[in-house]
């Protein structure tokens, strides 16, 4: 790789290529070369100024002013948000539970508890569970429906 | 990047809200612009974060609503081209004098390198050139960011390094005559 081809790379090639560590053949040659090691260095040089210059770029007004102005900070005491949406999720997919395992409850349907290490019937599905969990398979009574509960 | 608080909505916009200005800054080229995009993003990510459902991060998400605002913001304001030609990179280096840059950098060369950022680089590749080479950003991340696909993230960022490199250089001719 001579010095035109490298100068041609380096105008477009990724900031690792720069500074020798992506492409192994153009990172021999700037170990190798100063002249294209010094352009290298001035173009993450400038680069980087380019990025001080951006992150020295400040709003004109803190975010302690705004939040303040918006309402969300009183007095210097944070204000917390009520969030509601955990909230509605957690408490549909509670519901969704109830409505699907309470009749299986109270159909006295017979449950078998079978964990990992126990002998599985012949007709359920043998679950591997993680490492430190247990698994639990709820036969439903339907043959096309088990409930597995990893725990 | 910098660790991310787990704790309230305002407290994670505490945390983004200097990246939002910059990205604002970024789109519109216009500190006071970026301003109010900062503000009005930060209003809008405030109203809308119960819908956040995590399929993209956070910064995804807070990137896209302050691209949105910015963008209405300034086709209300008669479109970016005419805004852009508002802009003096001259004053914003001025304006800038309490920063230091790397010392090898002399003011003129900044000057030059933020006018070819600001007036040179199509919009989108400004964006992508910002968010991958000088945030840090994974190319595949500033292509959802924008809303493209990655192919065409990474042509507007070669497109990009290649006239800011190219201005760079511009200013070391004794460096490309003594190579090779």
């Amino acid at each position: 790789m001579d010095c035109s081809e490298v100068r041609e790379l380096l105008l477009e090639c990724d900031i690792t290529d720069l500074q020798g560590e992506g492409n192994p053949p153009l990172g021999d040659h700037l170990q190798d070369c100063p002249g294209c090691r010094e352009i290298a260095d001035e173009i993450m040089t400038a680069e980087s100024a380019l990025n001080s210059f951006l992150e020295s770029r400040n709003p004109s007004r803190s975010y302690e002013e705004v939040a303040v102005e918006l309402g969300w900070i009183d007095g210097g005491k944070r204000i917390r948000f009520f969030r509601p949406l955990p909230l509605i999720i957690s408490t549909a997919a509670a519901a969704i539970l109830l409505v699907v395992a309470l009749p299986l409850f109270n159909r006295n349907v017979d449950l078998p508890i079978v964990g990992v290490s126990t002998e599985l019937r012949a007709e359920l599905p043998v679950v591997q569970a993680p490492s430190e969990k247990t698994a639990l398979i709820l036969d439903s009574g339907n043959p096309d429906y088990q409930i597995i509960w990893l725990f | 990047m910098s660790q991310i608080p787990e704790n309230s909505f305002e407290e994670l916009i505490g945390h983004f809200y200097p990246r939002i200005y910059r990205w604002a800054l970024v789109i519109t080229g216009d500190p006071d612009s970026a301003d109010d995009v900062t503000q009005e993003a930060v209003i809008r990510a405030y109203r809308h974060f119960g819908t956040f459902r995590g399929d993209s991060s956070l910064s995804t998400w807070l990137y896209t609503i302050t691209r949105n605002v910015a963008v209405g913001m300034m086709t209300r304001e008669n479109g970016r081209n005419q805004r852009q030609e508002q802009i003096s990179a001259e004053e914003m280096v001025a304006d800038a004098s309490g920063v230091t840059p790397a010392e090898s950098i002399d003011r003129n060369q900044l000057l030059e390198i933020v006018r070819s950022f600001f007036r040179e680089l199509s919009d989108r590749q400004r964006e992508v050139f910002d968010l991958v080479d000088l945030q840090g950003y994974r190319p595949t991340e500033a292509a959802e960011m924008l809303g493209i696909d990655a192919a065409t993230a990474r042509t507007h960022l070669l497109r990009a390094r290649r006239t800011i490199r190219g201005r760079i250089l511009d200013h070391y001719p004794e460096l490309l005559e003594g190579a090779g």
